[in-house]
């Protein structure tokens, strides 16, 4: 067990804060309201120009080090970062750099060989290589490692086969890292590889699907004798479950930090709403007002409590499960008791949709309070109990491994 | 892992576990339960070896000073082994109620003893949600020499065998709080929803009593006092959870049906999987409380509605899966499944019921304060 206490590390890098907040003071308008207050068009051409005042600011990559163009933040201090940005309603990056900084960019710091660090690092920076995730197939989903995309060896390239499916910005980027089968006579788990692969190409195509918000963010991506170089293998061939695993617990630290944040402000406007409204004089309207407060409390202490075991240098454990499960239960909460409060209202989506920047998680910092608005997010919040892991796999997850129920 | 405490409190949360495990065990609490007079040499113990009525008691007064999130350390380990001592009634509320009138001369008189686990003390006080009992609340009128009081107070905690005990009562200045001297009292032992905490009914009949504080400064007192049981209650909830998760996950394990570990379906898992998200969040709310008790920087009032009623809401569930997970011996009244569930249900009710909190989340919240 490490020593460390957890509160004291919070209460550390306050300097580092007053660095951060002169730097958003410096980029931002006064009048700044947060990026959810902007319209689709303004939302995209700011994230263009945001992203590159992180790279000039040297807060673009924050976890990767120095020698490889990242802003070589300790964890403290990324937190940090991310509790700032996420107060003041800016991005850390585009939608796409959730796969290409912290996923892949992650991924490889910790698995790639120099090589692969020295040719995909630099592209991710300059925003020449936009990723996406090549995981969910329509035959593997919670089972991930039924999957049944293939990759055979043809001289010094691998030629892929098969579908990918829900690749959130597939539309957006010219690279996927692939989790393909290498090995169709190894055990489910020992036969994958991660490729990784140009989407440039004949082979590959991407279809938008639109899901039940209206919104076409995720694709199917189908690769028909697509192919990438030999050695655009991440870790070891049929080392692939290990690579994704060691992928998904990059995203911890961050989000226990920011989506309390994030999850108060929309619960502000449910508020404000409810105020100008009349919903707030509405003993039954309050009650239950009331009850979401009490659940979006527990979100930031979860936040809080998981937030120092990440900083006090524990590896990702089955916390993780413990929060994702309690935010996306709570989202699904709290939209349906916007559309209540809205009322008939509800019935007509008028006004402003949300901008959606972030994918899924909640409204930006600053979204429109109007009833199409939160019709969308009543919508797309149907997707936090299935997505990265469904809600029963988070609950066999904590009973497993947090509680040691047998399989 | 307990990344929201430190070395000091860990090791502090450790003696007290060890030692209430070795104290108050399923043998002794069974005894306690069937007993005339509740136990007080155990509560002596927790006192003098391990200083639990003093943590937060000023030192003038016998107490240690200003450790308000050992005190919650305190709670929650009780709750884990079903305690249903003095600590309560005599610290929690009493002694906080003394502290926070100000009355020397009344702490100089009480707190020593209370801080030493000799004496104990309960506190009445008036109303308090619905209630079909028309027996007339404490009225206190002056007389030359002090004051006399009549009326009734019901569910008293420990009434009926504390050695002071504090009233609140209605005066012409509004409401106070008063310390009997003795006669005139009638204490009446209740039946209990919770079998290992006791009540009392106090009849008051022209019983002399002294003026604790100022006349009319029971709810300033009272009202400061809410947040702080509000989280104590809260953190015996999570103790008496955490024990509640793993009694029932253990159980999952060996109790075998249709050939294998009941724990391994998905229905009992998940539902395992379910108890632990709800403690895990109590937990998280009361360590955070702690701190803030400690150090401010937040509206306690508002944070301790919230955590209550998260804490002793998801105990009370978890308490009921219990009881539902064990099956037929899960509803003996040998197994403790039954006490969880009798716990949980009075601690959603002392100190404010959901309904009465969220009414007072509501009015901060929606007031544009949150």
């Amino acid at each position: 067990m490490n020593r460390m206490n957890g509160v004291a590390v919070l209460e550390a890098a306050e300097e580092f804060r007053g660095r951060v907040r002169s730097f958003l003071e410096k980029e931002l308008p006064d009048d700044w309201a947060g990026v959810g207050a902007l319209d689709h068009e303004q939302a995209e051409a700011f994230a263009v120009r945001w992203r590159h005042a992180l790279a000039d600011g040297g807060f673009l990559a924050t976890s990767w080090p120095v020698a490889y163009g990242g802003g070589g933040l300790t964890e403290r201090e990324q937190v940090v970062l991310a509790e700032e940005f996420a107060r003041v309603g800016v991005p850390t990056g585009t939608m796409n750099d959730l796969f290409s900084i912290v996923m892949i960019g992650n991924t490889l710091l910790h698995w790639g060989t120099e090589e692969q660090k020295q040719h995909f690092l630099p592209r991710i920076l300059s925003g020449e290589d936009v990723w996406c995730q090549g995981y969910s197939e329509p035959g593997a989903g919670s089972d991930l490692a039924a999957l049944s995309t293939r990759a055979v060896l043809d001289g010094d390239e691998w030629v892929i086969n098969g579908q990918k499916i829900w690749t959130s910005g597939g539309h957006l980027a010219n690279h996927i890292f692939v989790l393909v089968r290498t090995n169709p006579d190894a055990p489910k788990h020992r036969g994958i590889s991660m490729l990784l692969v140009p989407m440039d190409q004949e082979g590959i195509e991407v279809r938008p699907i639109r899901n039940m918000g209206g919104e076409s963010d995720f694709n199917e991506v189908w690769f028909t004798d697509a192919r990438c170089p030999r050695e655009n293998v991440l870790g070891e061939v049929d080392n692939g479950w290990k690579v994704a695993m060691t992928l998904l617990g990059f995203e911890r630290g961050e989000s226990a930090a920011t989506l309390p944040i994030m999850f108060r402000d929309e619960l502000e406007r449910l508020f404000e709403l409810a105020r100008e409204n009349g919903a707030a004089e509405d003993p039954v309207a309050r009650d239950r007002l009331a009850d979401v407060y009490i659940d979006n409390e527990v979100m930031r202490f979860l936040g809080k409590d998981s937030l120092a075991r990440f900083l006090a240098g524990h590896a990702p454990g089955p916390d993780a499960a413990v929060n994702k499960l309690f935010w996306s239960e709570y989202h699904e909460k709290v939209t349906e008791v916007a559309l209540d409060v809205l009322d008939r209202e509800s019935l007509v989506a008028e006004g402003r949709r949300p901008t959606n920047t972030i994918m899924f998680q909640t409204d930006d910092v600053g979204a429109p309070s109007t009833s199409a608005s939160w019709i969308t997010t009543f919508a797309v919040s149907r997707s936090g109990t299935i997505y990265a892991g469904t809600t029963e796999v988070q609950k066999s997850i904590i009973g497993e491994k947090l509680l040691g129920l047998p399989k | 892992m307990e990344p929201l405490l430190d070395d000091d409190q860990i090791s502090y949360q450790r003696s007290l576990r060890r030692s209430l495990e070795t104290w108050w065990t399923d043998d002794r609490l069974r005894a306690d339960m069937d007993a005339e007079a509740p136990d007080r040499e155990v509560w002596r113990r927790l006192a003098s070896e391990l200083g639990v009525a003093g943590l937060d008691l000023p030192e003038q007064h016998g107490g240690s000073g200003g450790a308000p999130a050992e005190a919650l350390l305190v709670a929650e380990e009780m709750g884990r082994v079903l305690y249903g001592g003095p600590y309560l009634s005599t610290v929690v509320m009493a002694a906080q109620a003394i502290v926070l009138s100000g009355d020397d001369a009344v702490a100089a008189d009480v707190l020593p003893g209370i801080a030493a686990g000799e004496t104990t003390a309960a506190l009445a006080t008036i109303g308090g949600g619905r209630d079909r009992s028309t027996a007339p609340a404490p009225e206190a009128t002056s007389k030359d020499d002090g004051w006399v009081l009549s009326g009734e107070a019901r569910r008293v905690v420990d009434g009926a065998d504390a050695d002071v005990l504090l009233v609140e009562a209605s005066t012409p200045a509004g409401r106070s709080l008063f310390v009997l001297e003795g006669a005139g009292v009638e204490r009446i032992a209740a039946e209990t929803l919770d079998p290992t905490r006791r009540m009392a009914t106090i009849r008051l009949d022209h019983a002399p009593a002294r003026l604790l504080g100022r006349d009319g400064q029971a709810p300033e007192v009272l009202g400061a006092l809410a947040p702080r049981m509000s989280l104590a209650l809260a953190a015996e909830a999570v103790g008496g959870a955490s024990r509640a998760v793993h009694d029932t996950v253990e159980y999952a394990k060996v109790r075998h049906q249709f050939g294998r570990p009941i724990g391994s379906f998905q229905a009992v898992k998940h539902q395992c999987a379910e108890m632990q998200v709800r403690l895990e969040g109590a937990r998280a709310g009361v360590r955070h409380a702690g701190t803030v008790l400690a150090s401010g920087g937040e509206d306690l009032a508002l944070l301790a509605s919230v955590v209550k009623v998260h804490a002793t809401q998801g105990y009370f569930r978890t308490a009921a899966s219990m009881v539902h997970l064990h099956g037929g011996i899960g509803f003996t009244w040998e197994h403790s499944a039954h006490l969880h569930f009798k716990r949980a249900k009075s601690l959603e009710l002392l100190g404010g019921t959901h309904a009465e909190h969220r009414a007072a989340i509501a009015d901060v919240v929606l007031a544009g304060r949150g």
